[in-house]
């Protein structure tokens, strides 16, 4: 009976999967889909042309059959697909090739291709329909299915003619989408997406008509770099994954090869590191741990416990020995106590007992609550970073630790001999035999070693140049800015870059019954996202600038913002990757990036604006100064009893 | 004995003439290839100083000019418009209040002005680069003066013939100063003039026929006077030589805004301090002097009775003058207390009229300069 059900099991998953979460991949709401599936067509094509060195042309139809019934085809002029991988890139589900690396990508989550074609079959029954040719001459036109029992692709047609072609179209029928031109939609999409992708031409031809989003430059960009992972944010899964990929016979010599910043002496650093935890693992649980745990910290958190215990809760005690115990994973949280402790003992050091006695209920706040009590009331900026200096060499370094442990004799020579050389085992194991064990001792390791930030060069922005050639294509505005800033790295260690650009007058903004309002077009790795604005970090940076200040009367002006977020990994709120996570507490380097290039771009806006103010009013005045001095003239005249004409001449030329 | 009194009609020639001569002189700036200027003296205390031989403010002699520029050329333009209108009335022989003279202002086109200040201030800019009160370029304030009785003939040219008023025969009532007096004349052979800060005294001593009991020209004040009715004294004081005595409550306000109105001038006319002052007045009570020898009834001094002491014996140049007056009021300070006119009634309805005033008038020495 276990056999059935695994075999069902076996026989549901891949199309059970999707149709239970297609709405988390795209397919979410009709017009959302069909824009989904423009999307990981299109972004296919640009792809492929760009890595073949192609300047992409893509064709994009959308036929209406019937109601949320469309036919719909995307073709370019790239470089072709092979027949014997047809099967592969649009049959296979969480295959992609673009995941676990290291570079700048249009991104997927592996999905695409295979999810178009799932998705017409769900539908539709009907396979999706490939024309290729690699440029030899042969032209092929294959139908696909996607045989859900497999997980695999299926040609279940094909057709050769010969010809001078080269490009692939992919055409195929879907219900339960719909289509309009509206702001939510596929042409917006494709508006948006040929911004971002000024080398790039795309003809869109739907029930409407036709429209060219025509290319403003005609080169291609250069291809982002792949750049190697760095340590900080390094984990254990990402770190195995490597060790099974990687060319390397040694683990020291891998982790040198495969990771940025570090390097042989590193490595030897690291063995002191490993040796440190071994150590520690081995006392774990035993009579000794206070001792050792006295060799591992520079601080006492026991006496502090002792000293404290009239003022802070019984459960707080046992929260905290519980940590000690479950040293060195523990670390992070014990810290929040241990800051918590050394601010106790500059209190007390500092006032009086009255004093202590009138606030001694805040000490039974949990540590953030005390933190936040203490920096408001009684810590000057200068005491918080000396007390949270003190925080970060909580820990002594690994030579000390070993030297302490020698000390108190807890270990003997040949004990610590037999360790170093457990941890030689490890750094010279080939990497295929790296256990989950030891690789999350390596990475954890890791984190509490210092490294260089890792260098940024393999981004590839649109530059602002192109941006600005594309707005104006695009928007006609009387204004324009972009901005392309240096590349940074948020948690610690993954490299990103933003491009924001403002766009005022002509066509920006968007169209609303009450005149034109802004428009904010987000971008991620030059992809465009379209939903959940409200919930995403780029709009969230957007609407935190004060634009008033720029002389802006708020948001009902015609701006269009335009925010380009490229990174090696662009963190999305949700699987639904149509919103970025940043704001002031969360990857706050992204968010605060964002702003200045804002701001930057928003000053010149403000230049802009106040120059043409002043024109409009120096127009207007004098046009006015001319109408009074006819009206002076005439005055003068008629008490003088003198002609006009002669006077108002004389007045103008003062005037003039 | 009549004497002849001045005919209005010289200022008003006067004033047209300054108009042209004005405009002449834009004209030939123009001509010239110039920027046409308007000079004017420098409308504030800062540019005024207390004589105290003319007893009356005047400027020191900084001017501003206005130059036909750009930025200019609008308030030119409302300048030179409200030349002409005023030009059109003194030749009409008309007038025009400071309300109709901002609604004829709609008929200039863009020159027209937004709001009643904006007309003000021209005509008060013209009447300082004039130097001509504006009721001779034809202007008339809002506010007509109060009530005149007395031995004094108001005659008027009218299209039907020569108007008189007797004052002296009007019964309970009085003769109401108009708002324009400048095409009045008077005729009177009073003694003086005696202005009365309340109505309420005022009806007391016209009923009591005190102007005929001592031949002078009563005069209601009604608090700070009008404009109207400074002119109106100021004229008969100059044509006629009369004596100016003011009887006010006895208080900082009746002395420092009603009494100081009379006398000085206020600080926004003060490019016309001569024209509208009178510095031969007399403050012939109620004294703080008057308060102690009477033994009148009285209020406690209010906080703004005190800071407006404080603030006339610190800052203004006309306090800073008199030392009569520095003693005066400290010694009102001193007492505390202050008191109205009305509350001589604690002697007698008519003690006012058979005492307190007959002997006030008789003895100099207990008046305030």
């Amino acid at each position: 009976m276990g056999e059935t059900l695994f075999k069902e099991f076996k026989e549901h998953s891949v199309a059970e999967f999707f149709r239970k979460n297609k709405h988390m991949l795209g397919y979410s709401g009709k017009i959302r889909s069909l824009t989904t599936i423009i999307h990981e067509l299109v972004t296919n094509s640009l792809d492929a042309c760009e890595e073949a060195g192609i300047l992409p042309d893509i064709k994009v139809e959308i036929e209406k059959l019937g109601a949320d019934h469309y036919k719909v085809a995307v073709e370019d002029n790239g470089p072709g697909i092979p027949l014997e991988f047809i099967p592969k890139v649009f049959g296979k589900m969480l295959a992609g090739s673009k995941m676990h690396r290291f570079i700048q990508s249009r991104g997927q989550q592996g999905i695409g291709a295979a999810g178009v074609l799932l998705f017409s079959q769900i539908t539709t029954g009907k396979p999706l329909k490939i024309i290729t040719s690699t440029g030899d001459g042969n032209i092929y036109e294959v139908e696909v299915k996607m045989n859900v029992e497999k997980n695999e692709g299926e040609i279940v047609s094909k057709k050769v003619r010969k010809g001078k072609w080269r490009g692939t179209r992919v055409e195929g029928e879907f219900k339960e989408v719909s289509y309009n031109r509206g702001e939510f939609g596929p042409f917006e999409y494709l508006r948006r997406i040929s911004l971002a992708t000024p080398h790039a031409k795309i003809v869109l031809k739907d029930p409407y008509g036709e429209v060219v989003f025509d290319r403003v430059v005609d080169e291609l960009p250069k291809k982002p770099e792949e750049m190697k992972p760095h340590p900080y944010g390094l984990t254990t899964d990402e770190l195995l994954y490597i060790a099974r990929k990687t060319k390397s016979k040694k683990v020291s010599s891998m982790l040198v090869s495969e990771l940025s910043r570090v390097t042989t002496k590193r490595v030897k650093e690291l063995s002191t590191y490993l040796l440190r935890d071994l150590i520690l693992k081995k006392f774990k649980d035993s009579v000794f741990w206070d001792m050792v745990v006295s060799c591992y910290l520079n601080i006492d958190i026991n006496s502090y416990l002792n000293g404290f215990k009239d003022y802070i809760t019984n459960d707080e005690i046992e929260t905290v020995k519980m940590l000690i115990k479950n040293l060195p994973e523990s670390l992070d949280e014990l810290k929040r106590y241990a800051l918590k402790y050394v601010t106790m003992e500059y209190l007390f050091n500092k006032l009086s007992k009255d004093e202590i006695n009138k606030i001694k209920n805040h000490f039974k706040k949990i540590p953030e609550n005390f933190m936040e009590w203490a920096e408001k009331n009684y810590l000057s900026a200068t005491v918080v970073d000396e007390l949270n200096k003190k925080i970060k060499n909580i820990v002594k370094s690994p030579d000390e630790f070993i030297a302490e442990i020698k000390n108190k004799g807890l270990i003997s020579d040949e004990e610590l001999k037999k360790f170093e050389d457990e941890v030689k085992k490890i750094l010279n194991k080939s990497p295929k035999e790296l256990t989950w064990d030891e690789a999350e001792m390596i990475v954890n390791c890791l984190q509490s070693m210092e490294f260089m930030a890792p260098p940024t060069t393999g981004l590839r922005p649109i530059g602002a140049e192109n941006i600005e050639k594309s707005l104006k294509e695009l928007l006609h505005p009387d204004f324009v800015k972009a901005i392309t800033r240096n590349p940074k790295t948020y948690k610690g260690g993954i490299p990103f870059a933003v491009e924001v650009a403002i766009a005022y007058g002509g066509n920006a903004g968007r169209q609303s019954d009450e005149g034109r309002r802004m428009e904010i077009m987000r971008f991620a790795n030059h992809v465009p996202l379209l939903y959940d604005a409200s919930a995403c970090g780029l709009t969230k940076a957007v609407k935190s600038i004060n634009w008033k200040r720029y002389g802006l009367r708020g948001e009902d002006a015609p701006i269009t913002v335009f925010v380009n977020l490229i990174s090696t990994f662009i963190p999305y709120t949700s699987a639904g990757k149509q919103a970025v996570a940043c704001s002031e507490n969360e990857n706050e380097e992204i968010y605060n990036e964002i702003r200045h290039a804002l701001m930057i771009c928003g000053r010149e806006l403000e230049k802009y604006l106040s120059r043409i103010r002043r024109e409009a009013e120096e127009e207007k005045k004098k046009k006015y100064v001319m109408k009074y001095a006819r009206i002076f003239a005439e005055a003068l005249a008629n008490i003088l009893n003198k002609p006009v004409d002669e006077i108002e001449e004389k007045v103008v030329k003062l005037l003039e | 004995m009549v004497k002849l009194p001045n005919i209005p009609k010289k200022p008003r020639e006067i004033a047209k003439q300054k108009i042209i001569e004005l405009a002449k002189k834009m004209y030939d700036d123009l001509m010239k290839g110039k920027r046409p200027k308007i000079t004017m003296p420098i409308r504030s205390l800062s540019n005024a100083v207390f004589d105290k031989k003319k007893g009356s403010f005047t400027l020191v002699g900084k001017e501003k000019a206005r130059t036909l520029t750009v930025n200019q050329a609008k308030i030119f333009a409302q300048t030179t418009k409200m030349m002409e209108f005023a030009k059109q009335l003194l030749e009409s022989d008309d007038f025009s209040t400071l309300r109709e003279a901002y609604y004829v202002s709609k008929n200039w086109g863009e020159a027209r002005f937004d709001d009643q200040q904006a007309s003000n201030n021209v005509i008060e800019d013209l009447e300082a680069a004039l130097g001509v009160l504006r009721e001779h370029l034809g202007f008339i304030p809002e506010e007509d003066g109060s009530s005149v009785v007395g031995p004094l003939k108001i005659i008027e040219e009218t299209p039907e013939g020569e108007l008189v008023v007797d004052c002296s025969k009007l019964g309970t009532g009085a003769y109401n100063i108009p708002n324009d007096v400048t095409k009045l004349n008077l005729e009177t052979d009073a003694d003086f003039i005696l202005a009365i800060e309340t109505s309420g005294m005022f009806a007391r001593l016209n009923a009591e026929r005190f102007w005929d009991k001592h031949n002078c020209i009563l005069v209601s004040l009604k608090g700070v006077p009008a404009r109207a009715t400074r002119r109106f004294i100021k004229r008969l004081h100059e044509e006629h030589d009369l004596p100016v005595l003011v009887f006010t409550d006895g208080d900082p306000y009746g002395y420092l805004n009603i009494y100081r109105t009379l006398k000085v001038g206020s600080g926004k006319a003060i490019h016309l301090a001569d024209k509208l002052s009178i510095p031969a007045a007399r403050l012939i009570g109620v004294t703080p002097q008057d308060i102690v020898d009477y033994d009148l009834p009285t209020h406690p001094l209010k906080e703004q009775d005190i800071k407006r002491i404080k603030d006339g014996l610190k800052n203004d140049d006309f306090v800073r003058s008199f030392p009569e007056w520095q003693k005066a009021l400290k010694q009102m300070l001193d007492m505390g207390v202050r008191a109205e006119q009305q509350s001589l009634a604690k002697y007698g309805l008519k003690y006012v009229v058979n005492t307190y005033l007959p002997e006030k008038i008789k003895d100099e020495s207990t008046w305030l300069p």
